[in-house]
């Protein structure tokens, strides 16, 4: 069968833009789930670190595929509550990288001198406060750089989400393949697509260093 | 009669085996500036730093304007908000500029609008000198700077009493003189102070009383003269022959 370049590119492009999206929310759930992570694991008591420990370690002990299977197919025959396949895409996405991105907040949060939450508990700040106005906003300017090669991890993984019937952008080349039986061009201009948007972020990412770079601290951080 | 604001009464310390802190009593009446002298490891920082409890004690009372601060009831970050304290690494906030360095506790703790907490917090740098310099970030400071910045902060929240931990030690020679002369200011201006320190000058021309902090206990005390050119006990003198000597040789040098 004929597909037409133009066609071709339009369907490769409908599928990343279901990737692109299908990364964000993906992120966004890691990231906020990873800070909470992240913070039980230097500031929780016992019992809080660990559990935090043991999701992190059970999390990053599971392939996403595996995940994927639990979320789609076990869990609705176990609890009897289904999800829709993008949001159950979703949520594996997040919930994997959230282990990983609270390793890399944690080390955020630890490369902040403790002298300085001394300093602000002599001010009589709270925990709570201490976190938000001290610790996160330099924890996070250590953590960007590495941050954003998660987040061309997850990009890069929502190609797994084909599993449980997302029409991603390799979905899309894996159908344009089964027509056409031309695998090269197909899977060859999905990957170019792929380096494309990795190549953006990365890039934004050595924008962002330079942005929220502390002044007088260090040198240029590259992504 | 004098008011006191720190009441300090059989301070107890422990790590482990190891008693850091082996009974300390002492008081601060307001407007005063009292000097702690002593050899490193001697408690001197961990005693410090129970006083506002950023270092739990073990044993003793801690009374502040009366109120017994040791006790599980107390609201210690209230008491914290008025007890200022000044680092020996000045533990700025390195993320924000001088003025925001100052006005976070303004602003965070206090709850005082933007305005008034920008006029505060440049008053306070304008006492230390430094009203140019605010919108500098700590890493574009000297270390001088820094800690003249460390004590603006302090000052800003207008405390009733500021703690200070060896706040020269971690400064290049040159830039002692800066940070002692605001130090001596605040004392002239009867800022109530506890400062440990090993600038003996620096007890000489201002402190009320100097404690000399030996091994866990203050080991004696009296006025500077007392305590730095005729001490009684032998460990006090041997401490004082050690700075002296220290000081001869930087001069000969």
């Amino acid at each position: 069968m004929e597909v037409t370049l133009q066609a071709a590119i339009g369907m490769l492009l409908a599928g990343a833009k279901i990737t692109i999206i299908l990364s964000f929310f993906s992120i966004f759930l890691g990231f906020i789930l990873g800070i909470i992570v992240a913070i039980a694991e230097v500031y929780g008591g016992k019992i809080v670190k660990g559990i935090a420990i043991g999701y992190e370690n059970i999390i990053r002990g599971i392939p996403l595929l595996a995940i994927y299977f639990i979320l789609f197919f076990s869990i609705p025959i176990m609890l009897g509550i289904g999800m829709s396949p993008f949001l159950a895409a979703i949520v594996g996405l997040g919930i994997r990288s959230s282990a990983y991105q609270s390793q890399i907040f944690r080390s955020g949060i630890q490369a902040v001198d403790k002298g300085q939450v001394e300093a602000a508990q002599s001010l009589g700040m709270s925990n709570g406060q201490i976190i938000m106005h001290v610790v996160l906003p330099q924890a996070l300017r250590f953590s960007l750089p590495a941050w954003m090669n998660e987040y061309t991890i997850v990009l890069k993984d929502t190609s797994i989400a084909l599993a449980i019937g997302i029409i991603e952008l390799t979905a899309r080349a894996n159908q344009l393949v089964a027509v056409t039986v031309e695998p090269f061009l197909y899977y060859g201009m999905a990957g170019l697509i792929y380096l494309a948007m990795v190549l953006s972020v990365s890039y934004f990412a050595g924008y962002l260093s330079k942005k929220y770079k502390i002044k007088g601290v260090g040198g240029m951080i590259r992504a | 009669m004098p008011e006191e604001v720190l009441k300090v009464i059989n301070l107890k310390k422990r790590y482990g085996k190891n008693e850091v802190i082996r009974g300390v009593s002492f008081s601060i009446n307001r407007g005063e500036t009292k000097v702690v002298i002593g050899p490193s490891g001697a408690g001197k920082s961990t005693m410090l730093r129970c006083l506002n409890r950023l270092v739990e004690p073990d044993g003793g009372k801690i009374y502040f304007n009366g109120i017994d601060i040791t006790s599980k009831d107390v609201d210690i970050r209230e008491i914290r908000s008025k007890i200022g304290f000044v680092f020996q690494h000045f533990n700025l906030f390195k993320h924000l500029t001088a003025l925001d360095n100052v006005k976070i506790g303004l602003k965070v703790v206090k709850k005082i609008d933007d305005r008034e907490a920008t006029e505060r917090a440049y008053q306070a740098l304008k006492a230390v000198k430094l009203e140019n310099e605010a919108d500098k970030y700590p890493a574009q400071l000297s270390g001088g700077q820094q800690q003249r910045v460390a004590i603006a902060r302090a000052l800003a929240m207008d405390p009733e009493i500021i703690l200070f931990d060896e706040p020269t030690s971690a400064l290049d020679p040159q830039l002692v003189g800066e940070v002692l002369d605001v130090m001596k200011n605040l004392a002239k201006k009867h800022v109530t102070m506890l400062v440990v320190t090993h600038e003996i000058g620096f007890a000489l021309s201002v402190a009320d009383e100097v404690l000399f902090f030996y091994n866990g206990v203050i080991w004696e005390k009296g006025t500077p003269k007392e305590i730095i050119y005729n001490p009684k006990k032998k460990e006090t003198k041997e401490f004082l022959g050690r700075i002296f000597e220290l000081y001869s040789r930087g001069e000969n040098s």
